[in-house]
């Protein structure tokens, strides 16, 4: 026998409203995790106490592409401020971590270099995860300045200029964190997870490095002089850190002999990109809040 | 020989009962993407009705017509498409009613399609205008509350959108 279903009509069913905030914890988790704006994800957990729970920060998507959120300037207690792009407004976030730190983004992480103990940590600033790393002082101790730490003690002092990831922390382990720090001059040195400190980088560029860029397996950098650098540091299956510098390219433009100069790296699907930017006035070139933009092919 | 054709093209019922009591018949193939149900099958429970104790029939009625539409033999990728994109735009009410359904008659794909959509209503909301949507009452202290204004202002006040859908 064979039976159809049939739609059935039926009269307007009563449908009391719900109270939604007693749908199981477990459905509201599954709500929590497709809300991938940061932004509406915080929203969410200023709802009610059970959509609060479901909105613990493991249950964010670090994946989800983001508009990054600029960050502001400590103030005097354990929150930081962050300003949203997409929403023009700053948001306090309790991260005691950064508190008497110089904060270096990368990937959105941070670099935190305490200024009175030269401490170092890659420190997520949602989840608050830290990482540990070697110190300011096991880099100085490469220059025999290690003493400058007892010396600057409470100061502010920066020492650290750059520090960028090659990967993500929240997604691998295999990844490495490349410094750009004052030793005496311009020096980088690199750590990767494992790795008990840092390894130095024998820096022979002219004129200092002014910017470095993660892209395409290499760390590339550009100095002072129009100096391009790459570096290709061994991965985590090798456990003796090594890396290979090369010279790319010396780059000749008066530009380079400007004082105010702004130079910035940018990979552009798949192209790396000196985009340079001209602050004031030069009486040759005429060139005034000017941008330049130059291909280098890697 | 037109015995043994007519065996492998024989077609299994279910007939699944809402709590409010209205039967549905619905073929076995369709009926087991719900685990729940195949579960049942597979021990035997569904030669009498399937009671669904948890599932009204306004759902339910949803809940096979999803059923239907995403069972493999009638329905192509374009259609399956179109008929997502119109179900999700079902009230907040249904979706939500349907969510409930899904997980327990544990239906993952329309499971994840109504939590997709649940997020897709919040987008751009403050907490209020989310409360109201969802018919909820705020439950934190006046300490609590004034916490979370404190650490987030911003998605309380100003230009986020208030508007209800």
């Amino acid at each position: 026998m064979i039976r159809i279903w049939v739609e059935i009509e039926k009269p307007h069913i009563l449908n009391t409203m719900a109270n939604w905030a007693e749908l199981p914890i477990d459905l509201i988790t599954d709500i929590a995790k497709r809300v991938k704006v940061i932004e509406d994800f915080i929203a969410f957990g200023a709802v009610c106490t059970s959509w609060r729970t479901a909105a613990s920060k493991q249950n964010f998507d670090v994946l989800s592409l983001q508009v990054p959120l600029l960050m502001l300037g400590a103030k005097d207690d354990d929150y930081r401020e962050f300003y949203s792009l997409s929403k023009k407004k700053v948001s306090r976030i309790f991260l005691p971590e950064a508190g008497g730190r110089e904060c270096l983004p990368s990937v959105g992480w941070l670099c935190t270099v305490a200024n009175n103990t030269g401490e170092m940590n890659l420190l997520h600033p949602f989840s608050r995860i830290k990482i540990q790393l070697p110190s300011r002082k096991d880099l100085l101790s490469f220059h025999g300045l290690d003493y400058l730490e007892r010396a600057r003690e409470g100061k502010r002092w920066h020492c650290i200029d750059k520090a960028i990831l090659s990967a993500n922390p929240s997604l691998t382990s295999d990844y490495t964190l490349l410094v750009h720090y004052y030793g005496g001059g311009s020096c980088l040195a690199f750590w990767r997870p494992r790795d008990l400190n840092w390894t130095e980088i024998d820096v022979v560029t002219d004129g200092g490095v002014y910017i470095m860029i993660f892209c395409k397996g290499q760390f590339y950098s550009v100095s002072y002089c129009g100096e391009v650098w790459a570096y290709d540091i061994a991965g985590p299956s090798i456990t003796q850190p090594s890396v290979q510098t090369r010279l790319l390219a010396e780059l000749e433009d008066d530009m380079f002999k400007l004082p105010s100069v702004q130079f910035y790296l940018v990979e552009l699907s798949g192209a790396l990109l000196l985009v340079t930017r001209y602050a004031i006035k030069s009486i040759e070139t005429r060139k005034e809040g000017l941008e330049e933009i130059w291909g280098l092919t890697i | 020989m037109a015995e043994a054709s007519s065996s492998i093209t024989e077609k299994f019922f279910l007939t699944l009962k809402s709590s409010d009591g209205d039967e549905f018949v619905l073929e076995e193939s369709i009926a087991i993407q719900s685990i729940t149900i195949k579960n049942m099958v597979e021990d035997g429970c569904s030669s009498s009705v399937i009671p669904l104790s948890k599932v009204d029939t306004e759902t339910l009625i949803k809940v096979i017509e999803y059923m239907k539409m995403h069972s493999s033999t009638s329905s192509n990728e374009e259609e399956i498409e179109n008929f997502d994109k119109k179900f999700v735009s079902n009230s907040i009410n249904t979706i939500l009613n349907i969510l409930e359904a899904a997980n327990f008659l544990d239906i993952n794909n329309l499971l994840e399609l109504c939590a997709e959509a649940v997020a897709n209503r919040i987008k751009n909301k403050t907490p209020e205008a989310v409360r109201k949507i969802f018919n909820i009452t705020s439950d934190f202290t006046p300490e609590e509350e004034a916490e979370i204004r404190n650490e987030t202002p911003w998605a309380f006040e100003g230009n986020l959108d208030h508007s209800l859908d």
